[in-house]
């Protein structure tokens, strides 16, 4: 009978309830996050005084490191953009981190995803791409007002774009059905036939600027085994993704700035 | 009741009627029995064919490298965006029921007796207008029709078919729309264009977008739903890597349909759908065809009443062509095409030992790239302009001038006209024939006391003038024939001419309607005349000559390792005597030490040449300088003289009066190159190869 009157329910209603029943959850969603943030925070706090000092050296050490990485990478930077202006070459998109926690996540064998306490407000569209510091993460699915849905580069009805490391060709990741317990697996496809990977060698897949949704050469996976395709003109393979996909905590959603999302494209 | 039961007529009624219906149903099973058992596959064809439908996919052609291995022809993808109409039926119903409405509505104010001008207060302006004899017809909106007669309405009516379509064309523009905004294009569709798909081939998606750039391939990938109608579809298309290398040799596809007869995919008597293929059109291409050629793949698809994909029957995937190993070194291919850029010209160079082509260069040419996946207008008319579509190697027929002046040696000796003493005076001019006619050396001066070998490195025209009217012409041509001049060398190349000439009395005789002259055997003898011989059969012929035998058969396929030792070519030895060969050999070698074919010498290595200069007279009536005469330089040699294993023929055409081309200096310095790099590379193997 319920099944039934929801049926029967007209569409834009049928949109409201859902969304409604999202709005609804978001806030125990958001409260057992924040709990397990102060709950991290108390644990943090009962550390000995001698175990935070040494801890702090170590931040304090990794802190110098990257703060010469950063002036090196801005160095290489601004070298690359004056080579990119030498040869007249067309702006590269880029992006605003805005950096989310997960509040929740949903590993089904159908769909697996996760909610982020970023939305609408902070600027989120649906398509942008996530990402963590080991690569891709996934897309955003559907943005609410303080939340989003994040499709991760896992799940069965996700594609994306990407090359093999070291090669400019475009091939497709597709992830593949499984459950929750296992290894997040996806599919590659068309990838080029002279590609050849081994599992002493395997081909690592990142990301491309191509789609305009993730900038290049963020880690998607690895592939150790290619097969020939069924029109033979492609090869195609099981890629490994990242397991710490499933236990992350925090993440950056990229907005493209508005500059280059107005960006021409160029074609060959 | 009992009474009826007793009654015998009705009984006997009721027997008749029973052995009736027992007729009709005996009838009627045995009919049963003869569709079901007998005809049963009559209908079950008659069943497949109306609810089964066919797709053939091409299968990938096989790939095409040169002797090392290295990729000539290869096969890359070719995306497009496609739509598959089977998966929108839904919204073209839909759209359809919607636009009935519109229509409708708009259709609802107009009455029976309505004058145009109220008709116009609520439609508006008419998009078309008809009249005839009794009736004006006007059509709003551009599917509502009003007739009007006697200037009143009389009736409206609105073609259902068009409402149809345009409904469904809607639908279709509103996903090439999206895929426009994904990518940046302004792709349009045609309701012709849809409208042929739609009726010829409605199992097949349909092309929104064709050739998709690699980033908007991944614009779409990124951003179409994977459950969207609109998908990307993936083809081959033949892919040239070193562009216009080779291109009449390797030749060009042209899209074909599927082959229909191949046996291994079933269901010949279904209504088939063919997505395009490739068919070989020139070259190795058309050459070998049937084994580049993969064996397609084929579904079989149930369909509904409308023609729609239904269920999936049966897939056999498309299986790789075979792969091919030519005999061409690419290296040498493109050093050959460089050295003859910008001219119309030809080079060959064959393997002394197995006849395998190490190169087959002609120019003008064209840039494969450019003819895939189609050769377009613009394209054509420009290699057409060029002249570019002519092999020359092969197909291009020229006098070979002074190099012909080998076999005239070779059948003077055979003749024993030519001995290795026998001393000439060269006076610049020698008398031939009854009206003692002029015929001149190159050297006005002549070249006083002169022999053999100096006659071939110096090329004195009037020692072969001599020697050649005294051989005759029956010895010269029966030794052009024996070397295999007078017909095609059989190279496994579509199309190679068999117009060649090597001319005798009987041939002038018939063709000309003139007695043979010692004139004609004079000019004969030097290679000019009458004689029209290709680049490849001369290179052929300097292969047989540097191996001392009459034939050389070429071929573009590589000779594996185990079968280069045993390579018949089916010929004969020469006839001369070691010293004879010696001779011409030794001549040949000094045409290069200071002869002239100097300009191809390299220290170090041994190099028997000759050079030749022809005159020809322009004979393309298109060309502005038809009628007048224009050079050939031409050059055949062989190398290393101890013990050979590359011979090169090479003819470059004049394009203008004023060109100074000449043998020695315009075709001798184009050997030298190929020789050099022929022999560095053969040294870098060898090096490479020692332990």
């Amino acid at each position: 009978m319920l099944f039934l009157a929801w049926a029967l329910l007209p569409i834009p209603l049928k949109k409201a309830v859902r969304n409604g029943f999202h709005e609804f959850q978001v806030p125990s969603w958001e409260a057992l996050s924040w709990g397990r943030d102060l709950q991290n925070f108390w644990a943090g706090r009962a550390n000995r005084h001698s175990e935070l000092i040494s801890q702090g050296r170590d931040l304090a050490r990794l802190n110098g490191a990257f703060r010469l990485q950063v002036m090196e990478n801005e160095s290489l930077r601004q070298e690359l953009q004056r080579m990119e202006a030498l040869l007249d070459l067309p702006p590269r998109p880029r992006y605003r981190y805005e950096v989310a926690r997960v509040t929740h996540r949903q590993i089904g064998t159908w769909w697996h995803e996760m909610v982020v306490r970023k939305g609408r407000d902070d600027g989120i569209t649906e398509g942008n791409g996530v990402v963590y510091a080991g690569g891709v993460v996934g897309k955003v699915q559907k943005v609410y007002e303080g939340t989003s849905i994040v499709r991760l580069v896992t799940s069965p009805g996700f594609r994306m774009p990407a090359t093999l490391h070291g090669q400019t060709q475009p091939l497709f990741i597709q992830g593949l059905q499984h459950g929750s317990i296992g290894k997040p697996t996806g599919r590659v496809r068309n990838v080029p036939i002279s590609s050849n990977v081994t599992p002493e060698n395997p081909g690592y897949l990142v990301s491309t600027s191509l789609g305009q949704v993730f900038p290049n050469g963020l880690h998607i996976g690895k592939v150790e085994h290619l097969e020939q395709s069924s029109n033979g003109l492609f090869r195609e393979g099981t890629v490994q993704f990242p397991s710490e996909l499933y236990n992350l905590n925090e993440v950056a959603i990229l907005v493209p700035l508005p500059s280059t999302t107005k960006t021409a494209l160029k074609r060959n | 009741m009992s009474a009826v039961k007793k009654d015998p007529s009705f009984i006997w009624r009721i027997a008749t009627l029973t052995g009736i219906c027992g007729i009709f149903f005996t009838i009627l099973f045995a009919c049963l029995g003869l569709r079901q058992f007998v005809e049963r596959k009559e209908y079950r064809e008659k069943e497949e064919r109306q609810t089964k439908r066919r797709i053939l996919q091409p299968a990938p052609r096989g790939e095409i490298h040169d002797r090392d291995g290295r990729l000539l022809v290869g096969n890359q993808s070719r995306h497009s965006a496609v739509i598959y109409l089977e998966q929108i039926r839904k919204e073209f119903r839909s759209q359809y029921l919607e636009d009935v409405r519109d229509i409708r509505a708009l259709r609802e104010p107009i009455r029976k007796g309505m004058t145009h001008a109220q008709v116009k207060e609520h439609l508006g302006l008419f998009d078309r207008h008809h009249e005839d004899e009794s009736s004006v017809t006007l059509t709003y909106n551009k599917y509502l029709k009003v007739v009007f007669e006697n200037s009143v309405v009389a009736r409206t009516s609105v073609s259902s078919s068009d409402l149809q379509w345009e409904a469904r064309l809607k639908v279709v523009r509103r996903y090439l729309e999206q895929v426009n905004k994904i990518i940046g294009r302004s792709e349009t569709i045609s309701r012709k264009k849809f409208e042929r798909h739609f009726n010829r081939k409605l199992l097949l998606p349909f092309t929104l977008v064709p050739k998709l750039t690699a980033e908007e391939y991944a614009r779409l990938l990124d951003q179409l739903p994977l459950d969207s109608p609109v998908q990307i579809f993936t083809d081959s298309t033949r892919f040239y890597p070193y562009h216009s290398a080779a291109s009449h040799t390797l030749g060009y596809v042209v899209f074909s349909e599927v082959d229909d007869e191949a046996e291994e995919i079933e269901g010949h008597n279904l209504k088939t759908f063919r997505l395009k293929g490739k068919q070989g059109k020139t070259g190795l291409e058309l050459s070998f065809n049937d084994q580049l050629d993969g064996t397609p793949g084929g579904e079989i698809w149930r369909v509904d009443p409308m023609g729609f994909q239904f269920e999936l029957e049966k897939k056999q995937l498309p299986t790789f062509g075979q792969s091919m190993q030519t005999s061409l070194d690419i290296d040498l291919q493109m050093l050959a095409e460089e050295q003859i850029t910008h001219k119309k010209a030809a080079v060959v160079a064959l393997d002394v030992k197995t006849g395998e082509v190490l190169a087959l260069a002609s120019k003008p040419d064209y840039n494969l790239n450019d003819l895939t996946p189609y050769i377009s207008t613009k394209v054509y008319r420009r290699i057409e302009s060029e002249g570019g579509w002519l092999p020359r190697a092969t197909q291009g027929l020229y006098p070979p001038g002074s190099t012909f002046k080998i076999l005239t040696t070779i059948a003077a000796m055979r003749q024993g006209q030519v001995h290795n003493e026998t001393d000439f005076e060269c006076k610049g001019v020698e008398l031939i024939g009854i009206n003692r006619e002029e015929f001149r050396c190159h050297n006005p001066r002549g070249h006083l006391a002169i022999k053999i070998q100096r006659a071939l490195a110096l090329s004195c025209n009037t020692y072969f003038y001599h020697y050649g009217v005294r051989t005759g012409i029956d010895h010269i041509s029966t030794e052009a024939r024996r070397f295999g001049l007078h017909t095609s060398t059989g190279i496994e190349l579509p199309h190679e001419t068999r117009r060649m000439l090597i001319p005798d009395k009987e041939w002038k005789k018939v063709r000309i309607g003139e007695p043979w002259r010692p004139g004609d055997t004079a000019n004969s003898a030097i290679g000019q005349g009458y004689i029209l011989v290709t680049p490849l059969q001369m290179a052929c012929f300097t292969a047989s000559v540097a191996r001392g035998e009459t034939l050389t058969k070429p071929t573009i396929l590589r000779v594996p390792d185990t079968q280069r030792s045993n390579i018949n070519h089916g010929g004969e030895p020469i006839g001369l005597s070691k010293e004879q060969t010696q001779q011409i050999f030794q001549g040949m070698e000094k045409a290069v030490q200071f002869g002239t074919a100097q300009l191809c010498k390299i220290p170090g290595i041994r190099i028997a040449a000759k050079t030749g200069t022809a005159q020809v007279k322009d004979s393309d009536r298109n060309s502005p300088t038809f009628g007048q005469k224009l050079t050939l330089a031409w050059f055949i040699g062989f190398a290393p003289v101890e013990k050979p294993s590359i011979a090169i023929a090479i003819c470059v055409e004049g394009t203008d009066p004023n060109d100074n081309y000449q043998g020695g200096t315009t075709a001798a310095p184009i050997a030298r190159n190929l020789f050099w790099t022929y022999f560095a590379k053969k040294s870098q193997q060898q090096l490479t190869q020692t332990p």
